[in-house]
């Protein structure tokens, strides 16, 4: 090989070596206030405390998590809520997403697909809506990603940003949220209480997570 | 001018010393043998340190080493926690013997380097960096092949890229894909199995009903889960397919035809595991069946779809298609 080429790509592969150590680590932001403060009674609903077991626990990483159930005035169709907050996400410890957090739970796909919620600033946001079901019963979910100052359903659009965001900014920061409720009889009366609930919690989460 | 990678007369340490410069080339490329020498001003001016090609090789390894040994290592291990992606241990050193093996061959092709070698590198660094930052494990061990491969023109030429492009592409099979992406396509082929099982199913007289992925039958229920989609075989069976075709079909058309029957042989032996796992149910009760199950998911089932690609093979020999002494028609 040449000899001009070959010495080129070692200053080159030297250069590229000492940037790739050079590169800052995320900094770590915390939440503006500790998930377990977040509001059990939210309107009408009341909420409840479902913990996360140890070993899911283990292998979700570092951050704060959040599991309740809510049910409107302590006895309607239970709402289930999760949210996953990561201060700062590394290789090993990201936002994990339900399509590939909730089949290893035995909860298989049928849908998936996107839908818009109204929220009651009069902002719309776009989630996921993803539908799986484990033996007869079926499950209506849906969820998004949260932090920076953005709502992203996409997650490959969340991957752009994190990436974007860890050169520009140097913030890793970023949270999933999902509700869930039982698909009963008809999707639409499902799918209208859990946005109603969504737009409860999300003026809430301003106050958490931070922008 | 053409010149080879490796020179033809190796020369000792001692005597590049006192040897008046044979080397009438000037282009000055690395001598073969011997660890380093140094050269004596040429007529051009040039003093320059040369080492030879193995140091250089040893030096270029040493850097991607720095750069990519982390990467690698987290690679590896999860090729060793990942069962859709064992195979992978498997096929990464038979990628590495791939290229041992062709070495002197490559060695003889004559360089042609060209620039956009460094468009490419520069890509795959961008992508080691981007995939650093932001935790996306699939960049960073795709930039390790697109690096080498940048490298690999910048260097040597696009015939030595082309010579090196099986292990490659081996290495990239090898890749787990993003697990969104993973099951992305695993969704619809989970749902095209367990649509299939169920009509094979009802055609061999059984009665069977679908919910989803869950069917349901007189002696058991089997749930098609993602593990069954026969994503994770499709990889594998590629993987085989094109090691197969590199040792036992000389002819490339018929080669990448083989490569892409692998895919069909992929579905049909897994939905042969499903609708086989049904059918001893009905017959031979749900013991026998869950067993099948089990046993077909690992050699069984390899060495069913390895039988047909090897079929396949003949049969396309055998039918004349492909006109023995050269290209397909």
């Amino acid at each position: 090989m040449r000899t001009g080429r070959y010495w080129l790509m070692i200053l080159l592969l030297a250069g590229t070596a000492v940037g790739f150590h050079a590169l800052p680590h995320g900094r770590s932001v915390p939440l503006y206030r500790s998930l377990s403060t977040f509001p059990n009674q939210l309107g009408d609903y009341l909420g409840q405390d479902v913990g996360i077991n140890a070993s899911i626990r283990s292998i979700l990483g570092e951050g704060e998590f959040l599991q309740r159930v809510y049910r409107k005035r302590g006895v309607g169709t239970p709402i289930g809520m999760y949210i996953g907050y990561y201060p700062k996400q590394e290789t090993g410890g990201t936002v994990h997403s339900p399509q590939h957090c909730l089949p290893g739970g035995g909860w298989e796909p049928l849908e998936i697909g996107r839908m818009q919620i109204g929220l009651n600033d009069g902002r719309k946001i776009e989630v996921n809506r993803y539908v799986v079901q484990k033996g007869k019963n079926r499950l209506l979910v849906l969820y998004w990603f949260q932090g920076r100052g953005r709502v992203v359903a996409s997650e490959y659009w969340s991957k752009f940003y994190l990436v974007r965001d860890a050169i520009l900014t140097n913030r890793t920061d970023g949270a999933v949220i999902r509700v869930s409720a039982p698909l009963l009889k008809s999707a639409a009366e499902t799918e209208r209480t859990l946005s109603t609930f969504v737009s409860q919690i999300a003026d809430v989460l301003g106050a958490f997570i931070p922008n | 001018m053409s010149d080879n990678l490796l020179r033809t007369e190796p020369r000792k340490i001692k005597n590049s010393l006192t040897m008046k410069s044979q080397d009438t080339r000037h282009d000055s490329s690395g001598r073969g043998g011997g660890v380093w020498e140094i050269t004596r001003l040429s007529g051009y001016g040039e003093g320059v340190l040369l080492l030879s090609n193995r140091t250089r090789i040893a030096l270029m390894l040493l850097f991607l080493a720095f750069l990519y040994a982390r990467v690698f290592a987290a690679w590896v291990q999860h090729l060793w926690e990942d069962p859709n992606y064992s195979f992978g241990l498997l096929v990464i050193p038979l990628s590495l013997l791939l290229v041992w093996e062709k070495r002197k061959e490559i060695s003889a092709l004559p360089l042609q380097p060209t620039n956009w070698g460094l468009v490419v590198w520069v890509a795959g660094t961008v992508a080691l960096f981007a995939g650093s930052l932001g935790a996306e494990l699939f960049l960073t061990r795709f930039s390790l092949l697109v690096t080498i491969a940048g490298l690999c023109l910048f260097l040597l030429g696009r015939r030595h890229l082309y010579r090196i492009a099986l292990p490659l592409g081996l290495l990239l099979l090898v890749i787990p894909l993003p697990q969104l992406v993973f099951g992305q396509i695993a969704f619809p082929l989970q749902l095209l199995a367990s649509r299939l099982s169920q009509s094979v199913i009802s055609l061999v007289g059984i009665p069977v009903l679908r919910e989803g992925n869950i069917i349901f039958l007189p002696h058991i229920t089997m749930g098609i889960v993602e593990a069954c989609s026969g994503l994770r075989s499709i990889f594998s069976l590629l993987a085989l397919g094109l090691l197969y075709g590199h040792f036992f079909e000389p002819r490339r058309p018929v080669q990448f035809l083989l490569a892409a029957l692998t895919l069909p042989i992929a579905i049909a032996v897994n939905m042969l595991r499903i609708v086989g796992t049904g059918v001893l149910s009905q017959h031979w009760g749900k013991t026998t069946a869950e067993g099948f199950f089990h046993y077909f998911y690992g050699w069984a089932h390899f060495v069913v779809a390895l039988g047909l690609l090897v079929a396949a093979h003949q049969l396309l020999l055998w039918s004349g298609t492909f006109r023995r002494t050269g290209e397909a028609k």
